[in-house]
């Protein structure tokens, strides 16, 4: 049975105190007046008049202002509302890599921490968090509540999570969009690894449903700067069957440019999509990056392209 | 293509080390289980084949590496281009062409058909299939600008300085060592008398031999020219340069190039097998002179003779010129080299003709000499305008008579005729002067009284044993060693003799004194019909050789009345006995056997006239001082010797271990050691090359003198025109330069036609720039074969 403190470092989390998860889009809010709101008498704070047009509804005008200036004016509030969060977690076989200088914490280990890290996160600033583990499936969905002892529950099904089986993460977004009912955040970690039209299309079809996408990609150091030197047979992690015998040496700097290349073809993509990707490698601390992203995001900005 | 160094070309076996590094790399590889497998396959996916051919392409040039190496290190040298082009140099193409295959993937068809039409080449080329255009092109090399390997064959017979011709010999010979290029070697083989090379190995020192033949001089005998071409040869073979070449400087007389045919076609043969053909020049140094007079020969009557006899000097002069001499020849006589002449006269000698001049001569000092023949004529040629041979003169010729059947009575002692014969002055109580002085000084011994340890001390040349019976076990041992170390024994029958002791002991295998056994005695002293006579036929023995002329006297004047028969082999043992004259009954009369050093001659009858009157007929006397002189004369080794033959002396026992000194004609000096051998002590001198007298001194100040002649045929001036030269030579070699200097410089000429020339060129500077080229493309293209490609 894992503990809570296998999965949460009180020195990551300490690190990560002062940091909110705000939805950088207003979740729900932003669409008041599109749709029918289902939260009322929830705190309302004035933003700023409008001007009426046709078809606005008439018990938001402003009277006062329509006696003093003879306009119709609408007012307009900024409606604070309850962040809901689905943390998506790749349990390919992909995730299974653990190189020669991150012994014992493989890429799905980082993210398992990771994951958990974000769900304590969320559930202390009293919002909710779910969680959905996937490989071309599916596998396990937890959805979001805003108990803090939710949190074991999470951790639970981390624990219960173990690499296996190919990625197929445009199937997967597919089919997991018309699931997540409400809109809310979506957190994806995953090294997304697979055919990159089919990932942006499963991306793209999260923010045609309005949700705010953010991608924590997980590197290992080894596939960012292939070192291997000697004659080496890779075994897919994925496929048993696909293996290559090969001088990497020669292979090297034709692999680097097709990360480079596949890199910033991805990096383009969410940006296009709106989407902030944010890139670790496990052999850094994952609260260092977290917290720069978290602070990036509190400033309204967005990461950068590259 | 050759190898200077063939066993460092098997270095090449070197390029299994990149091969096995290869495989050894390829089956020694790690496991890696790979998350990012869609990045490296569409890397793979591309660049499989690229990464393979890139493999490959680093894979030959590392296997090239050693092998050019190798073959850098062994010094390849390559006598047409032909295989060097498409063993090494379309395989290097093609290589290049597949690097630009993998380099320019965009023009791979191209690159890749050239490739393979480089390497198609050279498979059809190698396989004779066709020869392309550059077969049989020999690769040439200008003797200035290479280094060379050179053996000169120089002629220094005294031939060359008629007209100069040693001059020019002597100036190619120096201008060419001087100008050869740094790192050539050379060797100089003289060929007068026998090949004597100047250095014993080729030298890189070039300059100083140069300098070393310029002053080389021509005084030596005939060319020894196959002698010298093997020696050439030999040598060439051990040359450290691709260009070799043979030059033979020589003046082409005809009579050097006689009966050299066959082995003309040994020497082809070895010349064929060599893997550097050396060229061959030839350059006639030679001028047309003809007149010449020459002393073909010089013939002494005896050559030991005493002191105050008489010695007739015979020469044989021949004018080989046109000039004819009507009794103004000068001929003088010359004794131990002095100046002045001891007798001469004038001669007539037409052109073509051959003379004789007779010389007597008596000798006033006993020792060796040298008598010289000498004719005054100003020719072409000075060295063979006199001629000399060593004469022994000897005080007295110690003889130990043994009479074994003694007589108080006068001339009725066995040995008493022979004394009288053999000393006939001092018989006489005739004054004694130098004319007449016994050269024999002959003592009788009583065989009751014959002690050989006393009798036989180092004055006695010869021993008889007239009419012995037999002797004490003693007195055989000494006789022994007597006659093994030189000394002469004659054994004159009789009736007293014990023909079993002389069969079983004398004869005896230990022993082995006895030429011929005996079997019983024949004739009788009473019946005068069956005497008998000696067989005066022509003799060939020097100790009868006398009785060939008539007037010496006549062996078959004698009459024999009784005599042993000798036995003689059915020819089946081993005879080593020979048979000096027979008597008209077909028995031997003389035998003589040559036992080691001496000689023992044994005369069927008696030596006093008991058994034959001839004691008392006119050819006794020279018949008993031949024999005597002749046992005698056999003690010395010959001291007339040609050109090069070792000089042989024979010292007593203790002489042993020490030094002689040797003057050779020129002047200079050397010691040799007298060692033992056997019973006697010999000093050999073999450097006797030059022509002339040789003087060797014992440290007792007794000096002997030898004499070498050079060969008469050297004075012949006939040349060989160059068809001749041609035709002889083409048993030698197919293609022979030939250069006439007696017009032109034969440097210049010999440059001239250098330049024209093509030799094996060594290839190790090509190889060597192949090899770091490869290194560093192999570098460049690690570097460039990991570049990217997507």
């Amino acid at each position: 049975m894992a503990t809570v403190t296998d999965y949460l470092n009180p020195k990551d989390l300490s690190h990560l105190a002062n940091h909110q998860v705000l939805a950088k889009r207003v979740v729900e809010g932003f669409c008041s007046g599109l749709h029918r709101s289902p939260h009322k008498g929830f705190s309302v704070e004035f933003k700023q008049h409008r001007q009426y047009v046709p078809g606005d509804e008439i018990r938001h005008l402003d009277w006062k202002v329509y006696g003093k200036s003879d306009r119709f004016y609408i007012r307009e509030y900024e409606e604070e509302t309850n962040l809901r969060c689905n943390i998506l977690l790749d349990a390919s076989g992909s995730m299974a890599y653990e190189g020669t200088r991150t012994k014992g914490r493989s890429k799905l280990h980082y993210a398992s921490r990771l994951g958990a890290c974000l769900s304590y996160m969320i559930l202390k600033q009293t919002d909710s968090v779910g969680l959905v583990t996937f490989d071309t499936k599916i596998r396990k969905v937890l959805p979001p509540r805003g108990r803090a002892a939710h949190v074991g529950n999470i951790i639970d099904v981390l624990e219960d999570t173990s690499p296996g089986g190919e990625t197929d993460l445009g199937a997967v977004f597919h089919e997991l969009v018309p699931k997540l009912k409400r809109r809310g955040l979506v957190v994806i970690i995953s090294d997304c690894f697979g055919d990159l039209d089919s990932v942006m299309n499963g991306l793209a079809h999260f923010r045609h449903a309005k949700h705010d996408v953010v991608i924590f990609q997980i590197w290992d150091p080894d596939e960012l700067d292939f070192p291997f030197k000697q004659w080496t047979r890779f075994d897919c992690l994925e496929m048993a069957e696909k293996k290559h015998t090969v001088d990497p040496t020669h292979l090297r700097q034709a692999y680097l440019e097709n990360l480079e290349n596949y890199r910033e073809n991805f990096t383009k993509g969410c940006y296009r999509n709106r989407i902030d990707l944010v890139p670790m490698t496990t052999d850094q601390p994952y609260a260092d990056a977290l917290s720069y992203y978290l602070a990036l995001r509190k400033r309204g900005g967005r990461p950068s392209r590259k | 293509m050759n190898f200077l160094n063939l066993g460092l070309a098997f270095g090449a076996a070197a390029v299994v080390i990149p091969l096995l590094i290869h495989i050894f790399n390829r089956s020694r590889f790690k496991v890696v289980t790979w998350g990012a497998m869609h990045l490296l396959e569409s890397v793979l996916r591309v660049n499989r084949k690229q990464v393979q051919l890139e493999q490959i392409i680093l894979l030959i040039v590392r296997c090239a590496i050693p092998i050019l190496l190798a073959l850098c290190l062994a010094r390849m040298v390559v006598t047409d281009w032909g295989p060097f082009l498409h063993r090494i140099i379309l395989p290097l193409a093609a290589l290049a062409f597949l690097i630009l295959v993998a380099l320019a993937p965009s023009l791979k068809k191209l690159f890749g058909t050239l490739s393979a039409a480089c390497i198609l080449y050279a498979i059809a080329a190698e396989a004779g299939i066709f020869g392309g255009g550059y077969e049989k092109k020999n690769v040439s090399s200008d003797s200035t600008d290479i280094a060379a390997s050179t053996v000169i064959l120089l002629d220094d017979s005294f031939s060359m300085n008629a007209d100069g011709g040693f001059a020019k010999a002597g100036a190619f010979t120096e201008g060419f060592l001087k100008n050869l290029k740094k790192g050539s070697d050379a060797s100089v083989v003289r060929m007068g008398g026998s090949a004597s090379p100047i250095f014993a190995k080729p030298t890189s020192e070039t300059e100083a031999l140069g300098e070393r033949s310029g002053q080389l001089k021509a005084s030596y005998d005939k060319v020894d020219l196959i002698g010298s071409l093997d020696a050439g040869i030999a040598t060439i073979h051990e040359g450290r340069n691709a260009k070799r070449e043979i030059i033979l400087v020589s003046d082409f007389r005809k009579a050097d190039w006689e009966k050299t045919g066959g082995a003309l076609a040994t020497l082809k043969e070895r010349l064929d097998n060599e893997p550097l053909k050396p060229a061959i020049t030839l350059i006639d140094v030679g001028g047309s002179a003809r007149e010449n007079v020459s002393v073909d020969s010089i013939e002494l009557s005896a050559t030991s003779i005493g002191v105050g006899q008489k010695v007739l000097v015979r020469a044989e002069l021949r004018n080989h010129g046109s000039s004819s001499y009507e009794g103004d020849l000068q001929v003088r006589l010359l004794v131990n080299e002095e100046l002045n002449p001891v007798d001469e006269t004038v001669v007539t000698l037409n052109p073509g003709e051959t003379g004789q001049v007779l010389f007597t001569h008596k000798f006033t000092e006993a020792g060796s000499t040298v008598v010289t023949i000498e004719i005054g004529a100003s020719d072409a040629l000075d060295d063979d305008d006199r001629r000399s041979a060593s004469v022994t003169v000897l005080d007295r010729i110690g003889v130990l008579l043994v009479d074994g059947s003694p007589s108080e009575e006068w001339l009725s002692g066995e040995t008493d005729f022979l004394k009288l014969a053999l000393t006939p002055f001092e018989e006489a109580k005739i004054k004694n002067s130098v004319e007449t002085k016994d050269l024999i000084d002959a003592s009788v011994v009583r065989l009751a009284n014959f002690d050989p340890a006393k009798h036989l001390d180092g004055n006695q040349s010869v021993l008889v044993l007239a009419n012995v019976s037999s002797l004490e076990d003693e007195q055989i041992s000494a006789l022994s060693s007597f006659v093994r170390n030189g000394g002469g024994m004659w054994l004159a029958l009789g009736d007293k003799v014990d023909a079993d002791w002389y069969n079983e002991i004398l004869g005896s295998e230990t022993n082995d004194l006895l030429p011929l056994p005996l079997r019983n005695i024949g004739g009788s002293l009473s019946d005068d019909s069956v005497r008998t006579r000696v067989v005066a036929s022509h003799f060939e023995h020097p100790a009868l050789s006398l009785f060939n002329d008539r007037r010496n006297g006549n062996l078959a004047d004698a009459d024999l009345w009784r005599w042993h028969r000798l036995g003689e082999s059915d020819g089946t043992g081993t005879q080593d006995a020979t048979v000096l004259a027979r008597l008209e009954t077909g028995d031997v009369f003389l035998a003589e056997k040559k036992v080691e050093k001496g000689i023992v001659i044994q005369m069927a009858t008696t030596v006093d006239g008991d058994w034959t009157n001839m004691p008392v007929r006119s050819c006794y006397l020279p018949l008993v001082q031949q024999i005597a002189s002749y046992l005698a004369d056999q003690v010395t080794p010959p001291r007339n010797l040609p050109a090069g033959a070792t000089l042989t002396h024979y010292l007593p026992q203790k002489e042993a271990g020490k030094t002689l000194n040797v003057t050779s004609p020129d002047g200079s000096t050397h010691t040799v050691k007298a060692v033992k051998r056997g019973s006697q002590a010999v000093a050999e001198f073999s450097n006797t090359r030059k022509p002339g007298t040789y003087q060797m001194d014992g440290e007792e100040g007794s000096s002997v003198k030898f004499v070498t002649n050079a060969s008469p045929r050297e004075s012949q001036l006939d040349r060989m025109s160059e068809e001749e030269i041609r035709e002889s030579t083409n048993a030698l070699a197919d293609s022979i330069d030939f250069i006439d200097a007696s017009e032109k410089d034969a440097l210049a000429q010999y440059l001239e036609l250098d330049g024209a020339r093509t030799f094996g060129r060594e290839t190790w500077k090509i190889l060597l720039g192949a090899v770091l080229a490869l290194v560093l493309l192999e570098l460049i293209l690690q570097r460039i074969f990991g570049r990217v490609r997507t």
